[in-house]
């Protein structure tokens, strides 16, 4: 018997001995697979893999450029492109950012200036090419841009524009229109907007914006001045001067296009853009019937996967298909949480906020929603102020899976038999099932309600969300500014939750006259940590991007600042596919 | 002839079965309709389950059971080149207590127990049962006593209405009520009583046409009763029976409709269990090959509902319409 007992403890020790042997070893090689990964990267794709992030197995972070895709001579044109989108409301980028209504806008217009794509491009992070501006230049204070804009370029020739050439004074009427609207956060800071000839544009700030023209670049589609004229919004027309003509909208079904003939670009061979003639946008809402669309051939390029279960299963289904996995929140991005009434109770009660935030436990969320590979976003890049990816550990006390002291906060805040709250929303509703049954073991109760997305995309606009309302999309722009102060300044545009707190008003307008690139980042790791701590949305996190295409399909690239269904890059990327068939 | 007097003789009188027990007569049902008992079985098991979900269930149909293995995968921030679950690789749940897998029926993939979901999922579709089919069949009599009763001008228009309710397809109509009401229980439940009431107006206006040609009423009408007091106390106990048949029958096809909303996500909302939700959210997220059980499980459960609440409300027709009585 003591014989027995001897044994098991030598077979104890000895086992323990093997694990503390292997933990240290699993993790060197853990980290130098990655280091070799990240080498092979900038040595093949020629750019740098931003810290942390890392390779998911079957799914790669990268695709690079094959030997058609480089060469412009061997493109075929003429095919008909087919992807999934979801149901725009309406389609005036001036009422919403949302992505339903970005993507229409983005195949029809242009921008004076546009992020590069493609698979030239590098995916994680934005290089800024000329669209309508063929060049531009700031002053030495930082506070007059002009912009100088690419000559004969047309509005398509659909009445009542009929194809007339585009002006500086578009420009200018665009941008003066975008003073008052939903994308305010850029123009309202402008002081002047000046036309001195047909093709220069003179924009000059009130304070200096170190990122203007990433920011216009995001955002800010240069719209006719006759539709508004004639219909007094931009909400059911949309003629511009970008790649595609826009044919017919069907609501709840998609959106028809042809390929623009007067589009001004061209590519390096010399050849017309865009390649394609036609291109077919999809709605549909269910996911399994999206997958099922793309398995019969009816899409070429896949829905945007966050689990890693459903790419594992398109691959078993699809073994052709090409994967690329930095769809969402890697660097940026991808955010899935809450916003909530702050200006009202519950949630103007601080403790509530944190009671809600430590009820959740992400860990479980990211194990059975994401199969492990996941992120946590809260729509500020990460990259404007951290080397390394922060993983949930960095995030602080509040986004700590702590079930105790969320019962003890919600008690001190008046709540102690628990809590309800309403929450209506369409995004979200594959996180929302895990969230709302985690929260019931801490005493919240969650009522939630589904509408569909163009309600969702209104109720959000005009904060008519009751308690809260839930999220999981991209947050648009391609800079810090973008990314904070809509949302979190007490006179942002965007600011959906009411959000007031003068040490984050201060922070915000501080950044973004900050001209020294160390400062700004010590101000924006402020600006991080204050989010951690006053929790003016809660964050939760989301799944890995995965996108597909066809191997027949040629240029799409999904790029990590654009969604997992690209929807903030869809006609920008469309102008430069082609179908190898 | 001699024995078909003594069979004569020895059959009993109608006072006799007065006399006969209950219990007696009930197993004579029984025996006269087996299927309608099993069927009878099921509904009160469906009852009992849908009333007593608190304490049948093992667990709380919302809680989220923890994942074994996690911490393979709760490694650095952004995972994970090592193991998540594959599909050859389920995933296996436990409690708060680390407990293994309890579930009898398996659990789903946010890692909830189906059976408890199963359970509490039975008192949406035991609701729509009474009172979708209740409320339905209720204002649907009340019109087709209207309407048989006073017949001329007000027959016609509240009959073209009823005509304009039954050339909609059923699901149709439910769908397009709710989509403009909003996804919710309580509104499923409105619009399963719309389709419900037309089918209920026809029933009771041809029964009460024919009840009103009878004498009593005619007598009671020469007494000088008032038209109300002849619909609900000579006409309304006569139609009773085809009212109860009716609802009986319909129960079966309510608890169809309402899974069948809510598979299109237009009945109850998610994560509150529904059967018909249960299913529809599972074909977007699983395939029924990686995890079949939580598929067939709600799969199984409508089919058994529906099925004894078709058989239960055959038996009561054929045991309370007078024409089919005996065979």
């Amino acid at each position: 018997m003591q014989g027995h007992g001897l044994r098991g403890i030598a077979i104890l020790a000895l086992w323990g001995l093997l694990v503390a042997a292997c933990a240290p070893a699993a993790q060197q090689d853990q980290v130098q697979r990655q280091e070799a990964f990240e080498k092979k990267v900038e040595q093949v794709a020629g750019y740098k893999v931003p810290g942390g992030i890392q390779d998911l197995e079957g799914f790669p972070l990268f695709v690079t450029p094959d030997e058609k895709e480089k060469d412009p001579t061997k493109v075929k044109r003429g095919s008909s492109h087919r992807y999934l989108s979801l149901d725009p409301p309406h389609l005036d980028i001036g009422i919403t950012s949302s992505c339903t209504v970005y993507n229409v806008n983005d195949m029809v217009y242009s921008k004076l200036v546009r992020a590069k794509v493609g698979p030239q491009a590098d995916p994680f992070r934005i290089e800024l090419d000329g669209d309508l501006a063929k060049s531009w230049e700031v002053s030495s204070d930082g506070l007059t841009y002009t912009f100088k804009l690419r000559e004969g370029v047309k509005w398509q020739n659909v009445p009542p524009l009929n194809g007339r050439e585009l002006l500086a004074e578009d420009v200018k009427f665009a941008f003066e229109d975008y003073q008052n609207s939903i994308q305010r956060a850029t123009f309202e800071n402008v002081a002047r907007i000046e036309a001195p000839d047909k093709y220069t544009v003179k924009i000059t700030l009130k304070d200096p914006n170190v990122d203007f023209v990433a920011s216009i670049a995001a955002m800010a589609f240069i719209h006719p001045k006759e539709i508004k004229d004639q219909d007094g919004s931009w909400r059911q027309k949309a003629i511009g001067t970008g790649p595609f003509i826009l044919e017919t909208w069907t609501p709840k079904q998609g959106v028809k296009y042809r390929a623009n003939p007067d589009f001004w670009e061209k590519d390096s061979a010399g050849g017309k853009l865009p390649y394609l003639d036609r291109a077919e946008m999809f709605v549909i809402p269910d996911s399994a019937a999206a997958a099922a669309a793309y398995r019969s051939g009816q899409l070429d390029v896949t829905p945007g996967f966050g689990k890693i279960l459903d790419g594992q299963q398109l691959k078993k289904s699809d073994p052709d298909t090409i994967f690329m996995s930095n769809g969402s929140g890697l660097v940026r991005g991808n955010v899935n949480g809450f916003i909530m009434r702050l200006d009202r109770p519950p949630f103007n009660d601080l403790r509530v906020r944190k009671a809600l935030s430590m009820g959740i436990d992400r860990m479980t969320m990211v194990d059975t929603l994401y199969q492990g590979g996941y992120a946590m976003s809260m729509g500020t890049s990460w990259i404007y102020m951290f080397d390394n990816m922060p993983t949930l550990k960095d995030w602080g006390p509040n986004y700590q899976y702590n079930p105790t002291e969320a019962k003890k906060l919600l008690a001190e805040a008046g709540y102690p038999s628990g809590l309800k709250v309403d929450l209506i929303d369409w995004y979200y509703r594959d996180p929302a099932e895990t969230v709302i049954g985690l929260l019931k073991e801490v005493g919240i109760t969650v009522n939630r309600r589904e509408v569909d997305n163009p309600t969702q995309v209104t109720i959000i606009t005009k904060g008519e969300y009751g308690d809260m309302t839930a999220v999981a999309w991209y947050i648009p722009g391609y800079e810090a500014d973008s990314e904070n102060y809509p949302f979190l300044h007490s006179k942002g545009a965007k600011n959906y939750g009411h959000y007031s707190n003068p040490e984050m008003d201060k922070l915000l307008d501080a950044q973004r006259k900050e001209r020294d690139p160390a400062k700004r980042r010590e101000i924006l790791r402020k600006i991080w940590d204050l989010q951690l701590t006053d929790l003016p949305y809660i964050w939760t996190p989301t799944g890995r991007g995965i996108n597909g295409w066809r191997p027949y399909v040629k240029n799409f690239r999904p790029h990590t600042y654009m969604g997992t269904l690209s929807c903030y890059t869809t006609g920008n990327n469309n102008r430069i596919i082609w179908h190898d068939k | 002839m001699e024995q078909s007097e003594a069979a004569l003789l020895t059959r009993p009188v109608a006072g006799l079965r007065v006399r006969q027990s209950r219990l007696r007569g009930l197993l004579q049902i029984g025996r006269r309709k087996p299927l309608g008992t099993v069927a009878l079985f099921f509904v009160v098991v469906l009852v009992i389950v849908a009333l007593g979900a608190p304490l049948l269930a093992p667990y709380d149909p919302l809680y989220v059971h923890r994942m074994v293995g996690g911490s393979a995968l709760k490694g650095p921030g952004v995972a994970t080149a090592a193991l998540p679950p594959t599909i050859e690789r389920s995933p296996i749940f436990v409690n708060e207590k680390g407990q293994g897998p309890p579930f009898l029926l398996g659990s789903d993939d946010k890692g909830r127990d189906i059976l408890s979901r199963i359970i509490y999922g039975a008192r949406v579709s035991l609701m729509v049962a009474v009172i979708a089919v209740g409320m339905g069949t209720f204002s649907g009599a009340l019109v087709g006593l209207i309407s048989g009763f006073f017949e001329g001008k007000t027959d016609l228009i509240l009959q073209r209405i009823v005509d304009g309710l039954m050339a909609f397809p059923g699901i149709i109509l439910a769908m397009s009520i709710v989509a403009v009401l909003g996804a919710s229980t309580v509104n499923t439940f409105l619009a399963l009583s719309v389709i419900i009431a037309p089918n209920a107006s026809r029933v009771v206006r041809g029964a009460v046409l024919t009840i009103k040609q009878n004498m009593y009423v005619d007598a009671a009408r020469a007494i000088g009763a008032t038209p109300l007091r002849i619909m609900f106390q000579h006409v309304l106990p006569n139609v009773t029976a085809p009212i109860i048949i009716l609802a009986s029958v319909t129960m079966g096809n309510a608890i169809l409709l309402e899974s069948s909303l809510s598979f299109l996500g237009l009945g109850t909302p998610l994560p509150d269990p529904s059967w018909g939700n249960m299913l529809g959210g599972v074909s977007a997220r699983v395939r029924i090959e990686d995890a079949p059980q939580i598929a067939l499980a709600p799969g199984i459960a409508i089919s058994l509902a529906v099925y004894a609440f078709n058989l239960f409300g055959d038996a009561m027709r054929d045991i309370w319409d007078p024409r089919l009585r005996g065979r």
